[in-house]
């Protein structure tokens, strides 16, 4: 679900080595490597900015809170990390990174032209990129230009294919972050349940889960279903049926889950929940994501984010939905989003899946406090 | 100036120089540090990538993304059209198409990706760049949103006020910032550029981290909340517990700055004078070495996200001063006594000289501890 992006992200930062160490990223690494040995590239170059960080903190756990950074993993030798900002700040870089070489841009564009000049062999080196077509305009121009003798490729599909099954701590930390969101979902609730108005919903959402320590939040609300608002300040006074979806990163890791607030005993409203469990219970290692839908759920007019299924992984503030012809695969993390309209009205619930070849966990439960 | 003046004048300038239409961009990523053009003429911020049109004869056509923006965009947006699309770039064309070969300016190219940047230019016509010659005549604060400002500074102060009454040692830095968030989107900020941190000696004031507070260290924390599509900043230091007197002095130093700074900060004066002024006290308390990165950035700077002009307050910056420009003065800096401390306000140029929003911290602030 695409959401505002804050000027800042002004959560709990930095790189939790407890959690993600060290030798995480060397076990990355390797499999990159034997890449471009079999590829023929010198060197991966990983972009990532604010809003699009996922082969880049794949890499380096590097999250750029705004502007940009890039990183350089040569076939031999150790990573470069640029990052765009001030000398003042490089200190601070290098505690969100297990990369040692952590470097101002400033000297970017000289510093990978060196290392191209010093590249010796027969055949001409390439140099394959990660997030190109996601760099501002005047950045490829400069890239281009400064290497002007390398042929650029691009390292995309490898990084989307590595990152399609998660690793045990990356399924780890999402499992984390799905009980962090959960734990902030509960107290939203217990707030709309004592009456308070949608403003105070939404800030009791967010603020719990910045208290826990999440590194992002994003919230949207809506009153019918159509509309989606980000937070303004002017949420209303309190709503009898209030749509809701909040978002928590952490360290990296996104998860994301509609939820419709409804005075209790609300008959549609549980309809809606349990057939969102039925749906994530029926998710299945090779099944097409479209006959997870039978006909009788699927009214006619509903909007298409209705039934947005999402893939979880790293960095995904902006998860897309799986194409109707891509299987469900295990090891992977999946939410599943349903509602239903009823006279003018939405309800919305969303389930968050660990698909392994046993079958589905339903996260969201086994996490709800 | 209203917005209503100030478009008026982007329209005269327009037709003065000859242009047709102007295409201006804004990207899903969001800065209160660069200027955004889309903001500007329709005071909207958009989820994702969006785009105006402005035509010679004042119609404006906005397109936002994605399309479930309609509603939201439709009612606080200024423009005669709103177009809300999945795909920017697809619903632009036939507009763009119908323009032919006419002189059309282009604002905010950098704001989109590379990707987005390449298909509209492969539907659009000829488009000139023209970033800077627009925020000349976009950037001065219009009467809305130096009200929205005002509101903006009362936030911030009140967010302080909050931080102090719940700072203490055991906290972790982001429960800080967490509290101070809250309390600001309770008294309606939108957004908050915010970084806190703290330590017994910082070297820089960074994003909250998991640290947890001691007693001694020195709490920095730049407070910018966004109130109707206006930022301002607040920069404070608070020593938790008794401050050494070194760290005093230091503080008390930067207060000094502060105040020459916004005496050289009237009508007419260069903004390259106040930034010189910081640094005249800095040297002549014997800190000249230390008025240059990494111990200080700059001396203040514009703030979003419609236009950021004036500019960053550094000694290279010729732009002249006028009634109306805001920005945020800090002399935030490193001393060895001290370590970094901020100490900054928003201030609006008037007639008679730059006025604080906000009141001056002339002392340090500090925060009670038991023993």
């Amino acid at each position: 679900m695409e959401t505002m992006h804050p000027v800042v992200l002004h959560g709990a930062a930095g790189w939790q080595p407890d959690r993600l160490p060290r030798d995480e990223f060397e076990a990355r690494m390797g499999p990159l490597r034997q890449a471009m040995a079999a590829h023929g590239w010198a060197g991966v170059l990983v972009y990532g900015d604010a809003v699009r960080y996922q082969p880049l903190a794949y890499l380096t756990q590097f999250v750029p809170r705004l502007e940009w950074a890039a990183a350089l993993v040569p076939a031999r030798g150790p990573s470069t990390l640029w990052v765009h900002t001030g000398p003042r700040d490089i200190p601070a870089a290098r505690s969100e990174t297990w990369v040692e070489d952590v470097r101002t841009t400033a000297t970017w564009l000289s510093d990978l032209r060196a290392w191209a000049d010093a590249l010796t062999g027969t055949s001409p080196a390439s140099l394959a990129i990660a997030g190109r077509d996601q760099m501002r305009p005047t950045l490829v121009e400069a890239l281009v230009t400064a290497l002007a003798n390398m042929p650029l490729l691009s390292a995309d599909t490898w990084f989307d294919q590595v990152q399609q099954r998660l690793r045990p701590r990356e399924a780890r930390l999402l499992r984390e972050a799905t009980a962090l969101l959960q734990a902030a979902i509960v107290e939203a609730e217990a707030a709309f349940a004592a009456g308070s108005s949608a403003r105070d919903v939404l800030l009791t959402a967010e603020g719990a889960a910045r208290e826990a320590g999440v590194h992002d939040v994003r919230l949207l609300w809506s009153a019918d279903g159509h509309t989606w608002i980000p937070w303004d300040g002017r949420a209303e006074a309190h709503s009898e049926h209030l749509l809701c979806y909040e978002a928590v990163e952490w360290c990296g890791y996104w998860v994301g889950r509609f939820f419709t607030l409804t005075p209790p005993g609300d008959p549609v409203a549980a309809l809606v929940r349990a057939q969102t469990r039925d749906l994530a219970r029926a998710v299945t290692p090779g099944l097409g994501p479209d006959a997870l839908w039978p006909t009788d759920l699927a009214p006619p007019t509903v909007p298409h984010w209705f039934r947005a299924r999402a893939a979880l992984r790293l960095g995904l503030g902006h998860p897309e939905p799986l194409r109707c012809n891509q299987p469900f695969t295990p090891e992977s993390a999946y939410a599943i989003h349903w509602g239903i309209w009823r006279e003018g009205r939405a309800w919305i619930a969303s389930e968050i899946v660990w698909l392994e070849s046993s079958g589905p966990h339903l996260w969201t439960e086994e996490t709800r406090p | 100036m209203t917005q209503d003046e100030r478009l008026s004048a982007l329209l005269h300038w327009m037709d003065n120089e000859g242009w047709t239409a102007l295409v201006l961009l804004a990207g899903s990523a969001h800065s209160f540090i660069h200027p955004n053009p889309v903001v500007a003429v329709s005071g909207f911020r958009s989820v994702g990538p969006s785009a105006v049109l402005c035509r010679r004869d004042g119609t404006v056509t906005l397109w936002v993304s994605p399309a479930w923006e309609l509603a939201r965009a439709r009612s606080n947006a200024l423009a005669e059209q709103v177009v809300a699309t999945d795909d920017v770039v697809a619903a632009m064309e036939p507009a763009l198409r119908a323009l032919g070969s006419q002189a059309i300016g282009l604002v905010g190219r950098e704001s989109w990706t590379h990707r987005e940047w390449e298909r509209l230019k492969a539907i659009s016509p000829p488009l000139q760049p023209l970033d800077d010659a627009f925020f000349a005549h976009m950037g001065v604060k219009t009467a809305e949103e130096l009200a929205a400002a005002e509101v903006a500074a009362h936030i911030a102060e009140a967010g302080y006020q909050h931080l102090l009454q719940v700072l203490k040692p055991g906290m972790p830095e982001y429960q800080v910032a967490a509290a101070l968030d809250r309390k600001m989107r309770e008294l309606g900020a939108e957004d908050d550029f915010l970084l806190l941190s703290a330590s017994q000696h910082n070297r820089a004031v960074r994003a909250p981290g998991r640290r947890v507070i001691e007693r001694g260290d020195i709490l920095l924390a730049e407070i910018s909340p966004a109130y109707r599509g206006q930022f301002v900043q607040i920069c404070r230091s608070v020593a938790v517990g008794r401050p050494q007197p070194a760290v005093q002095t230091a503080y008390a130093c930067l207060a000094r700055a502060f105040a020459a700074g916004r005496q050289a900060a009237s009508p007419g004066r260069p903004v390259a004078e106040v930034a010189d002024a910081i640094n005249q006290v800095l040297a002549e308390a014997g800190y000249g070495d230390y008025c240059r990165p990494p111990y200080m950035r700059v001396r203040g700077h514009g703030l979003g996200f419609s236009g950021v002009w004036p500019g960053d307050i550094t000694p290279d910056n010729a732009t002249r001063l006028a009634p109306d420009a805001l920005f945020v003065l800090h002399p935030n800096q490193y001393l060895p006594e001290s370590g970094y401390l901020l100490c900054g306000e928003p201030v609006v140029v008037t007639p008679s000289g730059a006025r604080s929003m906000t009141t001056p911290k002339t002392m340090l602030d500090a925060v009670a501890t038991t023993a």
